[in-house]
Parts: structure tokens; C-alpha cells; sequence
């Protein structure tokens, strides 16, 4: 099933659907012909261990960073 | 969603880290689909850093798509800035080594009426701080 993002923005009421052209190719849809979306709610990807194993461990201080140093 | 949280950098930190904290919250606000997740922009540069300062220039684009990815970025925008100003004068009579990303921080998180998920010692005593 082809895949897109959909960014809707309310026009007048309506919801004005951008599609990839490569899509629109794919697919076949032609101006002035319905055709149905469907809204899926993707899960959220993982975040949690991205970096367990990779990265040595030391936990996230904000001064001891050194990133905002004092003044 | 009844939910909407601001994950500063240390909660972003453990999460990808899996630490026992970290799956805590990844389990109730990242995981969990009843909460609106919100990341500073700021949060992003700083992983960043601690990634490169780490030697792990290749995890940083993974890491931040990743968080981006998990909720919504946000940008500083004129309300944040001008929240945080009076707010780290604030912080800073409680704990002097309050930073401006500390302001920042919860400036945003109150601008969109968020909790702060933060285990900085800074935020001690505001209630809408959470570090669990």
C-alpha cells in the first residue's frame, strides 16, 4: 500500500491532500476522480536503547556538560 | 491526548540509554499513546553535543530523527523567549547555577501547558516538574 504524509490544511472548510506525483503516477489517480484515503496512525518509532551497548553511559547533566557555562 | 509533556535533554538521554529511569518514561510518555511528547529545539543541539563529545558522531542523525519522530519539536519561539527571562531570574534566587536552557525549558513547557519531565536540581519545588 503506498504511503504518504499527509499535512492537512484547512481550506474553506475542505482538506487539501498533497500527493507525490510519483504516487499519482503509480497509482493512476487522475483529476476529478474520488478516490479514498485512509488516515492510519503510525506507532511511534523507537527511541528507548538506541544507544544502549553503543555508547557508554553517563548521565545527562546540563552543567557538568559544559554546554552553558556560568557565568 | 490528555496528556502533554516536554522531555528535556536528561529524559531524552536515559531513554535512548534504556536506563531503569529511562524506561520508565519512555513507557509512560513516549510509549504510552494518551501523551503529547514535546522537545526544545535546544534539546536536540545538546544530545547532539554529548553524542559528538562522546565520540558518536554517527548516532547523532539516528538519535534526533528518532526523537523528532516521537512527538513534536519545538522551535523557540517570541512567547518562549520572553517567558524564560523573567523565569530564570526566578530560578536562579532558588539555585544560582541555573542556566538559560533551564529557563527555557520550562518557559516552553508552560507556554504550552506541559509538564516538564527534568531531573535537574534547578526545577526543585515547581510542581509541574516531574523526574518519573
Amino acid at each position: 500500500m503506498p504511503e504518504v504524509t499527509v499535512v492537512p490544511k484547512r481550506i474553506g472548510g475542505s482538506l487539501a491532500v498533497f500527493l507525490p506525483a510519483e504516487l499519482v503516477r503509480r497509482e493512476g489517480i487522475e483529476e476529478g476522480v474520488p478516490v479514498r484515503v485512509a488516515v492510519v496512525n503510525r506507532p511511534r518509532p523507537r527511541v528507548r536503547g538506541l544507544l544502549k551497548g553503543k555508547v557508554r553511559y553517563e548521565p545527562f547533566d546540563r552543567h557538568a556538560e559544559g554546554l552553558w557555562p556560568d557565568e | 491526548m490528555s496528556e502533554t509533556a516536554v522531555l528535556d535533554s536528561w529524559a531524552w538521554w536515559e531513554i535512548l540509554h534504556d536506563t531503569p529511569t529511562g524506561r520508565q518514561l519512555s513507557l509512560r510518555y513516549v510509549e504510552g499513546s494518551g501523551v503529547k511528547v514535546l522537545t526544545v529545539d535546544l534539546a536536540l543541539a545538546e544530545v547532539a553535543c554529548k553524542l559528538e563529545r562522546a565520540g558518536s558522531h554517527a548516532a547523532i542523525a539516528p538519535c534526533l530523527r528518532a526523537i523528532e519522530e516521537a512527538g513534536e519539536v519545538l522551535p523557540i519561539t517570541r512567547e518562549i523567549a520572553g517567558a524564560s527571562a523573567p523565569l530564570l531570574v526566578a530560578l536562579r534566587r532558588v539555585d544560582a547555577h541555573t542556566s538559560l536552557a533551564d529557563a527555557v525549558m520550562l518557559a516552553a513547557a508552560r507556554v504550552r501547558g506541559a509538564v516538564l519531565v527534568s531531573d535537574d536540581p534547578c526545577y526543585r519545588g515547581e510542581d509541574d516538574v516531574r523526574s518519573r
